[in-house]
C-alpha cells in the first residue's frame, strides 16, 4: 500500500466546487465532478445586459453539448454578483422550455420531496447553498441579494445532444466617483478557463457611456453601448466594463405606471424582459436619483494600488473589532488581515485606534496613537492571538464603544459569526458609526441592519475603496435607514399630493460626491407637475430642485416595480431580523416574490422534471471518498480501478456516504474512474462513474520580487505557479503568510507584503503553494533590504 | 473536350478505386487490431519455489474475520482469510510474510495460498515455499486446480497457469481476474474488473456480461453463472446471460450439484433446478458461501458452518481475529487491562483478555466493537486523564462507559493527533492545533502548517508543545508559536513530520520520507529550533503518524513498508527488528503489560518486550 499517496489524492470536484463559486454559468458533469469539455462543453453563450438608472438587468442563455454517448447529469452553477437577484430560470428539455416557478419555499420543498419519491428529480433553485437541506431554516439568513451561488441539478442531458439553460438576474451597478463597474465573472479563479464555442455579448446603456476595462473581455463600443462576438472564446477574462453616467443633472426622476396591466402591442421588450414581470398595479413607481458633483482625489502609493487617505479631516478615533473566532479562518482571516493592514496604513499620526480581537470575549481595548511602531506592535499582538471558539460581537462592540467614546467610530472585520440580533448590536455600538466588512459567506441580516456601511465579501474594487474611504472620512450626516413616508423622506415634494409611500434608499447610501444615490417608492395619485427638493451640503447652495411629473401612464422604466419590490422585501427582512417574524410580513414577502418573480429566503424556483438517485457531490478527503446520495439510499459501494471494492458507510445524520482507502504502490499519477453503485430501499440500483485525480507532484513556483525595498515599504510580490494551485502564500521572515491572488492583467498571482523594520541586508521570502491534491511546493527568494 | 471527359472519368475511377482500397485497408487494420487485442499474450516466465524460514519469535496476531477460501484436504479442513491460514489443529500461517490471505486451493493435495498483500505460497513438508516468478509479485484473487493437476491462478496481473513440477509460469491472459471457472475441455472463464473473458488454448475474448465488473464465475452443466454488482446472472456459454430473479442482492455464490446458493445482505438463498429461491436459515448472518468437495460451507458471524444432511452445523469456530468488518488498525491505546484499537476505515474495537491461545504468545483477546459513530476513520487514541480520547475523521470523541461521545468543538473537522499536557488535552486538527482554553493556533499564527499530524509535550521545564505538520515542525510556548522549522531550511531530513517523541531532554522527530532526527536537549535552551541530527540508517524511511513510541525503556519506530525498528540500547542508532508482523506497514504502536502491540493495515500483533538485541 502506498500511504504516501494518501495525502496527495483528492477528488477535484469539491475543491472545484469552491473554486467554481466565483464563476458564472458552468454546467459541471456529475460524472467528472469538475468542468470537463470532453463531456459537457459550452457550445453557445449569449449575454444581454441592459443598464439604466444604476441598475443592470442581465439575461444569460447557454447551450451545453454532451459529447459522450451516454446520458449525463450536470450541476449548473452560477455565482451572482453582490447585489444580484435571480428573476428567472429555465431549462429546456428538447424543444420544451421548463420555466422555474416561484413557490413558497416550504411548499417547493414538499413538492420536491414528493417528486423525488416518484423518481422524478425536480430542479430546485434557491439562493444559498446547493445542498440547503432545511430550506426554511437555512434560507432565513439570506437576502434576495448577496452574491450567492445558485446551483441546480440538470438531468438528463441526452447522449450527444445539447441542453439549453436560461438565467435572468438584476443587480445594482453602483456609481462611485463618477463611474460604475459591471462585472460578470467568467474566468475561473484557478485552473484552465473553459472555452465557449460561440460567445455573444450585447450591452445596452440607456443613460451612461461605455468604458472598456483592460482586464475584461474586449468589448467594442457601439451606439447603444457595447458588444462582443467571437467563436472558440477562452473564458480567461471576465465580462467587465465601466460606465460613466451621461449628463450633469443633479437630480433625475423616473416613473412607471401601468394601470391597464397589459403592455401595448408593438412595445419592444428587451431580451431580459417578459410581460409576466409587469403585473397590473394601480400604484405607480418612481425613482429619484441624485448625483452630487465632485470626487475624491485619487492618489497612488508606490507599487500598490491602494485607496488614498482622505486629505482633509479631523483626527479620528477608530476601534477595530477583529474576529478571531474559530469560524473565521483561511481566506476569510487573511482577507480581514489585509483589510486591517489597509485601514491601519491609512491612519495618520494624529489618529487614535484600538484593535480589539474578539471571539467569545474581546481582547483588551485601549486607544493608541497611530504611529508605525504602535501599528506594528498591535499587528504582532494580533497574530499572536489564537483563534478561539465562539464569537460575541455585541460584547466586542461594547468594548469598542467604551474605548472610542462618543466621537469615535467602529470598524468590524468579521466572518459573520456571533453577530446576534441587530438590536443587541445597535445597543452595544451605542450610536457610534458602525462599519462592517464581512470576509466570507454572506452577511447576515443583523449585520446589514445594524451597520451604517457594510462591505460584502463579493464587493467590487470600487465598492471596497468607497467603504474604506468612508471608514475614515469626515463625519457625514446620518441618513435615516429603512422606509420613509413622503413626510420623512430625505426629499420634499411640492406642487401636489402624489401620496408617496414606501420609499427606500437604493444605490450608494448615504450620498457621496460623484456617486449616484436614489430613492425608490410608490405613488398613488399621479400628478402632472411636481417639485422635488433635496437638501444636502454636497449640493451647490445646499439643495437641488427638480420639476417633473408622476404620470398616469409611463411604461419606459419597467425595472422600477421589481426594483421597488426588492427594496421592500429587503426592508421587511430587516424588520423580521429586528423584531422577529410576523405572519403579515412573511405573507407580503412571499406575495411580492411571486408577483415580481425573484427568489427570497421564503421562496424558491421549482422546475421539473428531472432524474433521480444520483450522487450529488463528491467531496475531498484524504483519502476519503465521500458521496452525497439521496435520502432513500440504503447501500453504496465504490469500485476502484485497482480492484478495490469498498463498501461506503453513511455518515450519521446526513446523506453522505464515505469510505477510506489506500492507493496501491506503483499507481501512477493521472485521472482515474471510480464507479459508485447505489441501492435504495426498494432495491432499485443506480451506477455512477466519478473520476479522481491522483497527483503526487508538488506544484512549481516561480517567484518575482522587487530588487530591493526599505523597512516599512509595502512591496508587491508576484509568483507564477501551476494551474491546479489553490493556495499560494508568501511569508517574509516571521510575518504571517500573505495570500497571493491571481491578477489577470499581470498574468500571475500577486500579493502585498510589508517589509518589517530591522537591520538592512538580505531577507528570505518563502513562497508556498498547495495544489488541489494538497501537494505542497515551496521556493525561497531573497529581498535586499536597504537602510 | 473528349480528352477532358476521358481524364475526368479516369480520375473518378481512380478515386473510387482508392476509396475501395482504403475501406478494405481500414477493415483489415481494424480486424488485425481486434485480433491482436483479443489474442492471448501467451508468454512464460521462470517459476521457482523458495522455502521460507521459520520465524524466530512466536507472535500473536489478530486479523480480519472474513473467510476468503476453504479447502478440504487429506488432513482435514483448511481455511484462509483475514485471520491468515488455519487448519483443524490450529494456525497454519506461521512463517508467511503477511497475515491476510485472499485465496486458497489444494494443489496435488497441498495447500496453496495467496496473500492479500501479494505473493503465492505452497505448503510442503510442514513448511511454506514461495512461488517466485518472473512476473513479479502476483496479487491473486482466485485459485483453481484443473483436473489435470495444473494450477490456474487468477490475479490482478492476469490469468496464469502452472504445471506441477514445471519451472515456468505461463500467462494466458493479461486482463485482471477476480474469479475463475473451468469447463471440461480446457476453456477457462475468468471474470474481473474489465469484464468476463473466455480463455481457451488459442484465444482470449471478452464476452457480454450484465456489468463490466465481474466478482464471480461458475459453471453448472451447460450454463454459465456470473456474479456482478447487479446480482447473479446465468445463461448458456454462448450467451445471453439473464438475471436470476431473487439473486439481485447476492455478493457471493456457490454451485453445488443442481443447486445454486447465494449470500447477500446476511441472507442465504437456495435456488433449485426450477430457479425459485428458498431461504436457508443457518442461524447467523452469512457473509460468503463456498462449495468444496460436495460440501457447502457458509462463513458467518458464528464461524464457518457446514451444511449436512440434517442441516447446518459448525465446521470450525472462527479463528482468533478482530470482529467482522474492517481490520486495518491505525491507532492503539491501552487502558484498564484492555487494548483499544482504532480502525483506519472504521471505529473502535476493544480487546479484553479471554479465550485460549498458545502459552508462548500470551493470553488471547476477545474483541468487541465500540458503540457509537462519533469516531470513524481513527487517526489517534490517547488514554489520559481518566478517559480515552479518539481523534478521527469525524473530529475528537471520548470513550465513556463503552460508548463514544463527541467532544467540542464538533465542527472542527478531521482530527489527526492528540496530546496530554499539564494544561489539559490538545487536539491536532487539519486546520490547526486546539489548545486547552480552548484556543486554536494555525499557520496564520506562525505554525509551519495547519495540519497537525503529531503532537508532543516538551521536556520538563521547557513549557513547549511540539507540533508536527506536513511542512515542518513548530513549537508552541505560552499559547504562542515560539519557533518553527520550514521546508528547505535543512534542519530536518524531510519537512513532513509525522511522529514526535520526547525522551528525557531529547526530541525525536519522525518524518515521512526522511527517517528520524534527534534534537539533543543539551543544546542551550529551547527558545530556538537548534540543530537536529539525523539517524543515517533511517534515511528515506517513511515513519507513519504516531509511530514513534517509547516502550519498556526503548524507542520503537513504525515505518511504512519497512516494518518495526528499535533504538539501540545506547541510543546511537535505529535497528530493524526482523519479526513476523501482519504487515510491514506499521501504523500504530502501543505498549501493554504483556508486550508491545503493533498495528498494521492487516490487523495487529503482540510482541514480547524482551526481544533479543539485533546484531549491528
Amino acid at each position: 500500500m502506498r500511504r504516501a499517496l494518501l495525502v496527495p489524492l483528492t477528488f477535484l470536484l469539491a475543491s472545484g466546487g469552491s473554486l467554481l463559486r466565483a464563476q458564472a454559468g458552468l454546467l459541471v458533469p456529475t460524472s467528472s465532478g469538475r468542468p470537463d469539455a470532453s463531456v459537457l462543453s459550452l457550445r453557445e453563450m449569449t449575454v444581454d445586459i441592459g443598464i439604466a438608472r444604476g441598475y443592470a438587468r442581465v439575461n444569460v442563455r447557454q447551450v451545453f453539448e454532451n459529447h459522450t454517448s451516454s446520458v449525463q447529469e450536470g450541476t449548473y452553477r452560477f455565482a451572482l454578483p453582490p447585489s444580484a437577484a435571480v428573476g428567472d430560470f429555465a431549462v429546456w428539455d428538447g424543444l420544451v422550455r421548463i420555466p422555474g416557478v416561484i413557490l413558497e419555499k416550504q411548499r417547493a420543498r414538499a413538492i420536491y420531496k414528493e417528486l423525488t419519491t416518484q423518481r422524478i428529480d425536480p430542479g430546485l433553485l434557491q439562493q444559498g447553498e446547493e445542498e440547503d437541506a432545511d430550506a426554511g431554516r437555512a434560507g432565513k439568513s439570506a437576502r434576495p441579494s448577496g452574491g450567492a451561488l445558485f446551483s441546480v441539478t440538470v438531468a438528463p442531458i441526452p447522449a450527444l445532444a445539447t441542453k439549453r439553460l436560461e438565467l435572468q438576474f438584476q443587480q445594482e451597478v453602483p456609481v462611485i466617483d463618477g463611474k460604475g463597474e459591471f462585472r460578470l465573472v467568467l474566468r475561473p479563479p484557478d485552473g484552465e478557463a473553459p472555452v465557449a464555442a460561440s460567445l455573444t455579448v450585447r450591452v445596452r446603456l440607456e443613460d451612461a457611456a461605455f468604458e472598456a476595462m483592460p482586464s475584461g473581455l474586449p468589448l467594442k463600443a457601439t451606439a447603444e453601448g457595447a458588444e462582443f462576438s467571437g467563436s472558440a472564446v477562452k473564458l480567461g477574462k471576465d465580462l467587465a466594463f465601466r460606465i460613466r453616467p451621461k449628463g450633469s443633472d443633479l437630480l433625475r426622476l423616473s416613473a412607471f405606471r401601468n394601470p391597464d396591466g397589459v403592455l401595448p402591442d408593438g412595445l419592444a421588450l428587451a431580451p431580459w424582459e417578459r410581460p409576466s414581470e409587469l403585473p397590473p398595479e394601480k400604484d405607480g413607481f418612481f425613482l429619484l436619483e441624485a448625483r452630487p458633483g465632485g470626487a475624491f482625489p485619487e492618489m497612488k502609493l508606490k507599487g500598490a494600488k491602494l485607496p488614498a487617505p482622505v486629505p482633509i479631516r479631523a483626527p479620528q478615533r477608530l476601534a477595530i473589532c477583529f474576529d478571531t473566532s474559530l469560524g473565521h479562518r483561511w481566506a476569510g482571516l487573511e482577507t480581514a488581515y489585509q483589510h486591517l493592514v489597509r485601514v491601519l496604513h491609512d491612519l495618520r499620526p494624529a489618529d487614535q485606534f484600538a484593535l480589539i480581537p474578539y471571539d467569545r470575549t474581546p481582547g483588551s481595548a485601549a486607544l493608541k496613537k497611530a504611529g508605525p511602531a504602535e501599528v506594528e506592535a498591535e499587528l504582532n499582538a494580533l497574530r499572536a492571538r489564537t483563534l478561539g471558539p465562539g464569537a460575541n460581537l455585541p460584547m466586542a462592540l461594547a468594548a469598542a464603544r467604551k474605548a472610542v467614546g462618543d466621537k469615535g467610530r467602529i470598524l468590524v472585520l468579521t466572518g459573520g459569526q456571533g453577530a446576534g440580533g441587530s438590536k443587541a448590536l445597535l445597543a452595544a455600538a451605542g450610536g457610534a458609526p458602525l462599519f462592517v466588512a464581512v470576509t466570507t459567506g454572506e452577511a447576515g441580516e443583523a449585520l446589514r441592519s445594524a451597520s451604517d456601511q457594510l462591505l460584502a465579501p463579493t464587493a467590487t474594487e470600487i465598492e471596497t475603496d468607497l467603504f474604506f474611504r468612508r471608514v475614515l472620512a469626515p463625519e457625514e450626516k446620518k441618513e435615516a435607514r429603512g422606509p420613509a413616508s413622503d413626510e420623512d423622506a430625505p426629499f420634499k415634494v411640492g406642487g401636489g399630493e402624489p401620496k408617496l409611500r414606501h420609499i427606500y434608499p437604493v444605490m450608494v447610501q448615504p450620498m457621496a460626491p460623484g456617486s449616484l444615490s436614489g430613492w425608490v417608492g410608490r405613488y398613488a395619485a399621479p400628478q402632472p407637475r411636481l417639485t422635488f427638493t433635496l437638501a444636502s451640503n454636497m449640493l451647490p447652495g445646499g439643495k437641488a430642485s427638480l420639476e417633473a411629473a408622476l404620470p398616469e401612464k409611463a411604461l419606459e422604466a419597467r425595472d422600477l416595480p421589481r426594483r421597488w419590490a426588492r427594496a421592500r422585501v429587503d426592508d421587511l427582512l430587516a424588520r423580521i431580523e429586528l423584531e422577529g417574524e410576523k405572519k403579515e410580513w412573511i405573507d407580503e414577502i412571499i406575495a411580492l416574490s411571486k408577483r415580481y418573480k425573484f427568489v427570497t429566503p421564503y421562496t424558491a424556483f421549482l422546475a421539473a422534471p428531472r432524474s433521480l438517485l444520483r450522487p450529488r457531490r463528491i467531496q475531498p478527503g484524504d483519502p476519503v471518498l465521500r458521496v452525497e446520495c439521496d435520502e432513500a439510499t440504503r447501500a453504496a459501494t465504490a469500485l476502484f480501478p485497482f480492484g478495490l471494492k469498498l463498501e461506503l458507510v453513511r455518515r450519521p445524520g446526513t446523506n453522505v456516504w464515505e469510505g477510506r482507502f489506500l492507493v496501491p504502490e506503483g499507481f501512477k499519477d493521472g485521472r482515474y474512474a471510480v464507479r459508485i453503485l447505489l441501492r435504495d430501499a426498494s432495491g432499485a440500483r443506480a451506477s455512477e462513474t466519478k473520476y479522481f485525480i491522483l497527483d503526487g507532484t508538488a506544484p512549481r513556483i516561480r517567484p518575482e520580487l522587487p530588487a530591493s525595498a526599505r523597512p516599512g515599504d509595502l512591496i508587491q510580490v508576484r509568483a507564477h505557479a501551476d494551474e491546479d494551485v489553490v493556495f499560494l502564500h508568501a511569508r517574509l521572515g516571521d510575518g504571517p503568510p500573505i495570500p497571493l491572488r491571481w491578477d489577470a492583467a499581470a498574468g500571475c498571482s500577486v500579493g502585498l507584503l510589508r517589509v518589517p523594520s530591522g537591520p538592512p541586508g538580505s531577507r528570505e521570502v518563502l513562497f508556498e503553494a498547495v495544489d488541489g491534491a494538497k501537494n505542497r511546493g515551496f521556493v525561497r527568494a531573497s529581498l535586499e533590504v536597504r537602510p | 473536350m473528349p480528352l477532358a471527359q476521358s481524364r475526368k472519368r479516369l480520375l473518378l475511377a481512380g478515386l473510387a478505386l482508392a476509396l475501395v482500397g482504403g475501406a478494405v485497408a481500414a477493415w483489415k487494420l481494424r480486424r488485425d487490431v481486434r485480433q491482436a487485442y483479443d489474442a492471448p499474450t501467451r508468454r512464460v516466465q521462470p517459476l521457482a519455489f523458495a522455502p521460507l524460514p521459520a520465524p524466530a519469535v512466536k507472535v500473536r496476531m489478530w486479523g480480519g474475520a472474513e473467510v476468503a477460501g476453504v479447502a478440504l484436504g487429506p488432513e482435514g479442513l483448511v481455511l484462509a482469510g483475514g485471520f491468515g491460514v488455519a487448519e483443524a489443529r490450529g494456525d497454519l500461517g506461521e512463517g508467511l510474510p503477511t497475515l491476510q490471505a485472499s485465496a486458497l486451493a489444494l494443489w496435488r493435495d497441498r495447500p496453496v495460498v495467496a496473500l492479500a498483500a501479494g505473493g503465492l505460497f505452497l505448503r510442503r513438508d510442514r513448511a511454506w515455499e514461495e512461488l517466485r516468478t518472473g512476473w513479479g509479485t502476483l496479487h491473486v484473487r482466485d485459485l483453481v486446480e484443473s483436473p489435470g493437476g495444473e494450477l490456474l491462478i487468477g490475479a490482478q496481473e492476469g490469468l496464469f497457469r502452472a504445471a506441477w513440477g514445471a519451472s515456468v509460469l505461463e500467462r494466458l491472459d493479461a486482463a485482471p481476474v477476480r474469479s475463475l471457472a473451468l469447463v471440461p475441455g480446457g476453456v477457462v472463464w475468468a471474470g474481473g474488473e474489465q469484464g468476463l473473458r473466455r480463455v481457451d488454448a488459442g484465444s482470449a475474448r471478452t464476452m457480454a456480461a450484465p456489468d463490466p465488473w465481474v466478482d464471480g464465475v461458475a459453471v453448472q452443466g451447460r450454463d454459465l453463472l456470473v456474479l456482478t454488482p447487479q446480482g447473479l446472472a446465468r445463461g448458456p456459454f454462448d450467451g445471453p446471460l439473464a438475471p436470476v430473479a431473487g439473486a439481485e442482492e447476492a455478493s457471493s455464490f456457490a454451485v453445488l450439484g443442481d443447486e445454486v446458493y447465494t449470500a447477500g445482505q446476511g441472507r442465504l438463498l437456495r435456488f433449485g433446478a426450477g430457479g425459485r429461491p428458498a431461504e436457508e436459515l443457518p442461524g447467523s448472518p452469512v457473509r460468503r458461501v463456498f462449495a468444496r468437495a460436495g460440501v457447502l460451507f457458509a462463513d458467518t458471524d458464528a464461524g464457518l458452518l457446514r451444511r449436512g444432511a440434517t442441516g447446518w452445523s459448525p465446521a470450525r469456530s472462527r479463528p482468533a481475529s478482530l470482529p467482522p468488518g474492517p481490520s486495518a488498525v491505525n491507532a492503539l491505546a491501552w487502558r484498564d487491562g484492555r487494548v483499544i484499537a482504532g480502525l483506519f476505515n472504521g471505529g473502535l474495537v476493544v480487546g479484553a483478555p479471554g479465550g485460549t491461545s498458545p502459552a508462548a504468545a500470551g493470553p488471547d483477546l476477545a474483541w468487541v466493537p465500540v458503540r457509537g459513530s462519533e469516531a470513524w476513520g481513527v487517526n489517534a487514541i490517547l488514554s489520559a486523564g481518566g478517559a480515552v480520547h479518539v481523534a478521527s475523521l469525524r473530529g475528537v470523541a471520548r470513550l465513556e462507559g463503552g460508548a463514544l461521545k463527541a467532544v467540542e468543538p464538533k465542527d472542527a473537522g478531521a482530527a489527526f493527533s492528540l496530546a496530554s499536557t499539564r494544561e489539559g488535552l490538545v487536539h491536532g486538527y487539519g486546520q490547526g492545533v486546539l489548545l486547552p482554553g480552548p484556543r486554536m493556533l494555525s499557520a496564520f499564527h506562525g505554525l509551519p502548517g495547519n495540519q497537525a499530524l503529531a503532537l508532543a509535550e516538551g521536556p520538563e521545564g521547557s513549557n513547549l508543545l511540539f507540533v508536527g505538520t506536513p511542512t515542518g515542525l513548530g513549537a508552541i510556548a505560552g499559547g504562542r508559536v515560539a519557533w518553527r522549522t520550514e521546508p528547505g531550511d535543512g534542519r530536518l531530513p524531510h519537512p513532513w513530520v509525522t511522529a514526535l517523541a520526547v525522551r528525557g531532554d531529547d526530541l525525536y522527530v519522525g518524518t515521512y520520507g526522511g527517517g528520524v532526527a534527534r534534537r539533543a536537549g543539551r543544546q542551550p535552551g529551547w527558545r530556538e529550533p537548534g540543530a537536529f541530527a539525523a539517524f543515517p540508517e533511517t534515511a528515506g524511511l517513511k515513519v507513519n503518524p504516531g509511530c514513534l513510541v517509547e516502550a519498556g525503556g526503548r524507542l520503537y519506530l513504525g515505518t511504512d513498508g519497512r516494518g518495526l525498528w528499535r533504538l539501540s540500547a545506547d541510543g546511537s542508532r535505529f535497528v530493524p527488528l526482523r519479526l513476523p508482523l501482519p504487515s510491514q506497514h506499521v501504523t500504530a504502536i502501543q505498549a501493554g503489560p504483556e508486550g508491545l502491540y503493533v498495528g498494521t493495515p492487516e490487523g495487529l500483533a503482540r510482541l514480547p518486550l524482551s526481544l533479543p538485541e539485533e546484531p549491528s
